[in-house]
C-alpha cells in the first residue's frame, strides 16, 4: 500500500499563523502590550514603586497635596503618600479582582453549562432556571447588600461580583456545547463507549476553549471595572488600601485643587480595561478567521 | 479562432497565501463552441472553480493574481477589458448556475422576490432610487412576474404560482436547483457556466434535473461549460469533455470517444477508479494531488505516472492535437495516433 | 440456517424520533419514524449493503442496529445475544464488538485531538493497557490502514480527506470488532481516493474476518462489493436480494428507478441497467406517512389496490424479498 509521501513543504502551524495575523493588527498589539505592562507592574510592584511604604500606611503630613513633580510623578495625596506608588500597588488589587472573579466564574459556570447542555433532562431545567435567577440579580445592588450585612472589603466585594458573574459562563458553555455535541466525533465517542464525563471535559470542552479564552480576556477588564466601581461606591476595599476605585472616590472631593488624586487612578482603570478590550477583540477576530478556515 | 464562443489560452493564476505562493493554474487551455456543452471534469483541488471564477471575473485579485493568459469571449479578451466593460458584456451574454442552492438563495426572501429582483436588474440599467428603496415587491411588477412564472414553468416546476410565494427553505433540494437554473436563464445568455449543479442531490432527483437540462439545452441552443467531478453525469450531457488535473487541462475530446478510449494516464486512472456495473476491478491512482506551493517540475502528473521519463520531469507538456478534436497534454502520449 | 450464521439480525425494528413538547398547550411536534419496521439479517463475513436516498432511514438503521441509538421497538440479536435492551456496563462491553465508520472525514475527528489520541481512545476505555502497549497498537493500526507512523503526532486539519477516513477506519478497528457499520465512507472523497479506500476495506475484511454493513446511495459501489443488498425507502426495506440477483432482476419499482438513475460511463454498463424509469411526484413527509404503500406517490407501476393496502415483505424467489402488491400473491410473508 502506497503511503502518502511526506511533503517537504512545511505548512506554518496554526500557532504561527495566529501570530502572523495578530501582528497585522496594531490595536491588538497595543492591547497586548498594555496588559503585559500592567502584569509586570503588578508582579514587581515592590521593586518598581519609588515609595513602597506609601502604598500601605505611611503618612507624611508635611508633604500632602504636592502636584506631580520629578520626585512624585503622580503627586501626593491628602496624607502625603506618593500617588504613583499607590497606583502601582493598586494594580495588584485590581488584577486580583479581575482574575479571581473570572476564575470563579469559569470554574463554576462552565461545568454547569456543559452538564446542562449535554446531559439535558432535569439537570438542564434546574441549572438553566437557576442561572436565570442569578442573572436577574443586579451586581451593584447585591454588592451593596453584602456590604451592609458583612464588612465592606475587597474580598467581600470580589465574592459579590463573582456571585453575579458566573451565570454568563453557564450561558456561554451551554450554547457552545449544544452546537459542538452535534458534531460526528461526539457520536463517535459515544459509540466507542466513552463516559459522559470524558466526552464533556475531554472532547467538548477543548473545542470551546477559544471562545472561552476570548470571553475571559474581555471579562478580566470588565471585572476590574466592576471592582473599581464598587470601590468607588465605598463598598469595596476600604482606605488606606490603595485600590484604584477607592482612590478615585476619595480624590473626588479634592478634584478642584488636587486633580491628580482622582485622575491617575482613573487613567489606570481606563487603560487596563482598554487593554483588555483591545486584546480580547484582537483575539476574537483572530480565532474567527481560524474557524472560518 | 472566431468559431469559439469561449477560448481560454495559456491561463496562469497564482494565489498569494501565508504559506507561500500557490501556483494553482499553470497553463490552461480550453474552448467552447457555440451551442455545445463542454464538460470540465476533475477532482477536488484541480482548479475547476478557480477557472470558472476567472471566466466570470469573480476572483478576488489579491490574493489571486492572473499572471498571464487570455480569456476570449465572443472575440474579446475579458482579462484586458476594464471592470465596467467586462461586467456589461457578461451581463448580456453569460450566466451561472451555482453549486449549492441553499447557499446561493437568500433565505429571507421568497423565490418570487428574488427572481423579480434579478429580472429587473437585467432589464433596467439603473435601478434608481425606487429600486434602492426596496421596491422588490412582488405585486408591483406585472411583466417581471410574468417572466418569472414562465421561467419556472420552463424548468418544469409544478405549480409555479405556489413556488413564487415560498421561501427557499420550504422547497426540496431538487426544486431549489431548478429555481437556480431558472434564475440563470433570465436575460437570454448565450453561454452558461454550471458549477456541479447536481452534486448535492439524490440520484433519482439528479436524473430528473439531468433530463430537464438535456431537453432545454437542446431547445435553447445555449453553450455550456459544465463543471463536475462525476464522469457519468458528464457522459450524459456533454458533447466534449476536458479533463483537468492540477491546474491544467490534460486531455480533451468528444465525450464517448474519450470515455471509451482515454489517452492521458490520468484520464485512464480516473476512469479505472470508478466502480462500474460491469464489475470490472477498480484501482486508485497512486500518490496524492500536487502541492501547489511546490508543484512538481515539468509535467505535474509525473510523480504519479508509470510512464514518466526524463522529459516529463523537466518540461511541462502542452495540449497537442492527436486526432480529430482530440488533444492531450503528455510527452509520452502525444504521438499516440 | 443455524442460529449463529447471522452475526446480526434485527426483527421488526422501529426507531422513531419524537418531537419536543412545544407551546402552552404542550403539543408535541409529530414523531418522525426513521426506521419503520425492518427485518434484516447480516451473515458472518458478508458485506451487506443498505441502499437508499436521503430520508430512507438507512443511516438510522445502521446506528440503531449497533445500539448507538436505542430502538423504540423490535429486537436486535448480535452473535446470538439479545442486545435490544442492553445498558450500562453490558452496553459498554458490547461497544468493542461492533464499530462504526462515519461519512464526513472532517467532523468525525475531534480537531483538538491528535491522531494518536483519537485512535487510542477506544483502547483506553475498554481495557487496562500500558502506554507503551498503546503506542505499539496505534502504530500497528496506522500501518494497517496505510499511514506512516509519524501521523500519530499530527492533527486532523493537516490531513487530506482520504487520510482522515483512514484514521476513522483505524479507530473503528482498534477494538477488533467483528462487525463494522460503514456509513457512506467514501461519498465525501474523490473517485481516485475512493478506489483506494474500497480496496483497503476489501483487504481488511479478508485479513481480519470482518463483517460489513455498508450504507450508501451509490449503486455502482454496491454492485462491486456487496454480497447482499437491501433497498430502503421511507424507513422500510422494499427489496432485498443477493446483489447480482438484485441488479439483474430487480422487482420493486423503486429499485428499478434507482438502477435506471445511475450515471454510467461506458456503453457496456448500459446493458446492465434496466429500462428507463423517471420518477415523478413528491416524497411523503416523514412525519405524515401514508397508511398505504409509501412509494405510491411516485410509483410508475401502481395499481388501484396500492392505495388501500400496505404491502408486506414477500419472498419472490430464493433469497429475494420484495415489498410490493404486484408480488403479494407469491409465497408467505417474512
Amino acid at each position: 500500500m502506497n503511503t502518502t509521501n511526506e511533503q517537504s513543504t512545511q505548512y506554518k502551524s496554526g500557532f504561527q499563523r495566529a501570530i502572523y495575523r495578530f501582528s497585522r493588527s496594531p490595536l491588538s498589539i497595543i492591547g497586548l502590550v498594555i496588559i503585559l505592562v500592567i502584569s509586570v507592574v503588578a508582579i514587581f510592584a515592590p521593586f518598581i514603586a519609588p515609595y513602597p511604604k506609601d502604598a500601605i500606611s505611611a503618612v507624611h503630613f508635611g508633604n500632602s497635596f504636592q502636584p506631580p513633580s520629578l520626585a512624585h510623578l503622580f503627586g501626593t495625596d491628602e496624607v502625603g503618600r506618593d500617588v504613583l506608588s499607590r497606583v502601582i500597588f493598586g494594580s495588584r488589587l485590581s488584577l486580583k479582582v479581575g482574575l479571581v472573579v473570572v476564575a470563579i466564574s469559569v470554574l463554576v459556570g462552565v461545568p454547569l453549562g456543559l452538564v446542562a447542555a449535554y446531559v439535558g433532562g432535569a439537570w438542564e431545567v434546574v441549572i438553566m432556571r437557576m442561572t436565570d435567577v442569578f442573572l436577574s440579580i443586579p451586581p451593584l445592588v447585591l454588592a451593596l447588600a453584602v456590604a451592609a450585612v458583612f464588612k465592606p472589603n475587597l474580598t467581600n466585594s470580589m465574592l459579590a461580583i463573582s456571585f453575579t458573574w458566573w451565570p454568563w459562563y453557564v450561558r456561554l458553555a451551554y450554547g457552545e456545547t449544544l452546537s459542538i455535541k452535534e458534531e460526528d466525533f461526539v457520536e463517535v465517542c459515544e459509540s466507542v463507549g466513552a463516559s459522559k464525563f470524558h466526552i464533556m471535559f475531554k472532547e467538548i470542552l477543548p473545542n470551546m476553549a477559544s471562545t472561552l479564552l476570548v470571553k475571559v480576556t474581555l471579562d478580566i477588564g470588565y471585572a476590574i471595572l466592576m471592582g473599581a466601581s464598587l470601590g468607588f461606591l465605598g463598598v469595596g476595599a476600604q482606605p488606606p488600601t490603595p485600590a484604584w476605585g477607592t482612590m478615585v472616590s476619595l480624590g473626588r472631593v479634592h478634584l478642584s485643587r488636587a486633580w491628580w488624586l482622582t485622575t491617575f487612578p482613573g487613567l489606570a482603570i481606563f487603560l487596563t480595561v482598554l487593554g483588555s478590550n483591545l486584546f480580547g477583540d484582537g483575539l476574537r477576530d483572530l480565532l474567527d478567521v481560524e474557524m472560518e478556515r | 479562432m472566431s468559431q469559439h464562443i469561449l477560448d481560454i489560452k495559456h491561463l496562469q493564476v497564482w494565489f498569494h497565501t501565508i504559506d507561500g505562493v500557490a501556483q494553482v493554474i499553470q497553463d490552461l487551455e480550453l474552448s467552447v463552441e457555440p451551442h455545445k456543452t463542454v464538460g470540465l471534469v476533475g477532482e477536488t483541488g484541480c482548479g475547476k472553480s478557480v477557472t470558472a471564477k476567472a471566466i466570470l471575473g469573480s476572483l478576488s485579485v489579491p490574493p489571486a493574481e492572473i499572471k498571464r493568459g487570455e480569456v476570449i469571449f465572443w472575440n474579446q479578451d475579458l482579462l484586458s477589458l476594464r471592470v465596467k466593460q467586462r461586467k456589461q458584456l457578461l451581463k448580456q451574454s453569460m450566466s451561472y448556475i451555482p453549486q449549492d442552492p441553499m447557499a446561493s438563495l437568500n433565505p429571507v426572501f421568497t423565490i418570487g422576490q428574488q427572481m423579480v429582483d434579478l429580472i429587473k436588474w437585467h432589464k433596467y440599467a439603473n435601478i434608481g432610487l425606487g429600486g434602492l428603496l426596496g421596491l422588490r415587491g412582488w405585486t408591483k411588477n406585472k411583466p417581471a412576474r410574468k417572466t418569472a412564472l414562465q421561467l419556472l414553468d420552463y424548468v418544469s416546476i409544478p405549480a409555479p404560482e405556489k413556488i413564487v410565494g415560498s421561501y427557499p427553505i420550504e422547497l426540496s433540494g431538487g426544486m431549489r436547483q431548478r429555481v437556480l437554473i431558472a434564475m440563470a436563464l433570465v436575460g437570454d445568455a448565450q453561454f452558461l457556466i454550471a458549477d456541479e449543479p447536481t452534486t448535492a442531490l439524490d440520484v433519482t432527483i439528479q436524473k430528473g434535473i439531468l433530463n430537464l437540462l438535456e431537453e432545454r439545452i437542446e431547445e435553447m441552443g445555449i453553450a455550456i461549460l459544465y463543471i463536475t467531478h462525476n464522469l457519468g453525469v458528464a457522459r450524459r450531457l456533454c458533447d466534449k469533455i476536458c479533463v483537468m488535473y492540477a491546474g491544467n487541462v490534460v486531455e480533451t475530446g468528444p465525450t464517448l470517444e474519450l470515455l471509451e478510449d482515454p489517452v492521458h494516464p490520468y484520464t485512464v486512472g480516473l476512469i479505472d477508479s470508478v466502480p462500474k456495473l460491469t464489475k470490472e476491478s477498480y484501482v486508485g491512482i497512486e500518490g496524492t494531488l500536487a502541492d501547489y506551493l511546490r508543484p512538481p517540475s515539468g509535467c505535474r502528473f509525473h510523480p504519479r505516472c508509470r510512464y514518466a521519463e526524463e522529459i516529463c520531469r523537466n518540461t511541462p507538456p502542452s495540449l497537442r492535437e492527436i486526432g480529430e478534436h482530440r488533444f492531450v497534454s503528455c510527452h509520452m502520449m502525444e504521438n499516440f495516433r | 440456517m443455524t442460529p449463529c450464521e447471522n452475526l446480526l439480525s434485527v426483527e421488526s425494528l422501529y426507531k422513531a424520533f419524537f418531537g419536543k413538547k412545544k407551546g402552552l398547550l404542550r403539543t408535541r411536534t409529530p414523531a418522525i419514524k426513521a426506521v419503520n419496521g425492518v427485518d434484516l439479517e447480516v451473515k458472518r463475513r458478508e458485506t451487506h449493503a443498505l441502499v437508499g436516498e436521503s430520508g430512507s432511514g438507512k443511516t438510522t438503521l445502521g446506528k440503531t442496529a449497533i445500539r448507538i441509538y436505542a430502538p423504540t421497538g423490535g429486537t436486535i440479536v448480535f452473535d446470538g445475544r439479545d442486545i435490544t435492551h442492553l445498558a450500562g456496563q453490558g452496553l459498554k462491553a458490547f461497544r468493542s464488538e461492533a464499530q462504526m465508520m462515519f461519512q464526513d472525514p472532517t467532523s468525525s475527528l475531534n480537531p483538538r485531538n491528535s491522531i494518536f489520541a483519537t485512535i487510542s481512545l477506544p483502547l483506553k476505555i475498554h481495557g487496562n493497557i500500558s502506554s507503551r502497549q498503546l503506542k505499539v497498537k496505534v502504530e500497528e493500526l496506522l500501518a494497517t490502514v496505510g499511514l506512516p507512523r509519524q501521523f500519530q503526532y499530527r492533527y486532523p486539519h493537516s490531513l487530506s480527506g482520504g487520510q482522515k477516513q483512514r484514521v476513522g477506519l483505524a479507530r473503528a478497528l482498534v477494538t477488533q470488532p467483528s462487525l463494522i457499520v460503514l456509513d457512506e465512507p467514501t461519498s465525501a472523497l474523490d473517485v481516485s481516493v475512493q478506489a483506494k479506500i474500497l480496496s483497503l476495506l476489501a483487504d481488511l475484511q479478508q485479513e481480519h474476518d470482518l463483517t460489513y454493513l455498508y450504507i450508501t446511495h451509490d449503486l455502482a459501489i454496491v454492485r462491486n462489493i456487496a454480497t447482499t443488498t437491501s433497498v430502503m425507502y421511507l424507513g422500510r426495506v422494499v427489496e432485498q436480494a443477493e446483489t447480482g440477483n438484485l441488479f439483474s432482476n430487480p422487482r420493486h419499482p423503486y429499485t428499478k428507478a434507482l438502477l435506471s438513475a445511475i450515471p454510467i460511463i461506458s456503453e457496456e454498463e448500459n446493458r446492465h441497467k434496466p429500462a428507463e424509469v423517471t420518477l415523478k411526484g413528491n416524497i411523503p413527509s416523514p412525519s405524515n406517512m401514508p397508511v398505504y404503500c409509501g412509494f405510491f406517490s411516485r410509483c410508475q407501476e401502481k395499481m388501484a389496490e396500492c392505495q388501500q393496502v400496505d404491502p408486506a415483505l414477500v419472498q419472490v424467489e430464493n433469497n429475494h424479498w420484495v415489498r410490493c402488491l404486484r408480488f403479494a400473491h407469491r409465497r408467505e410473508e417474512k
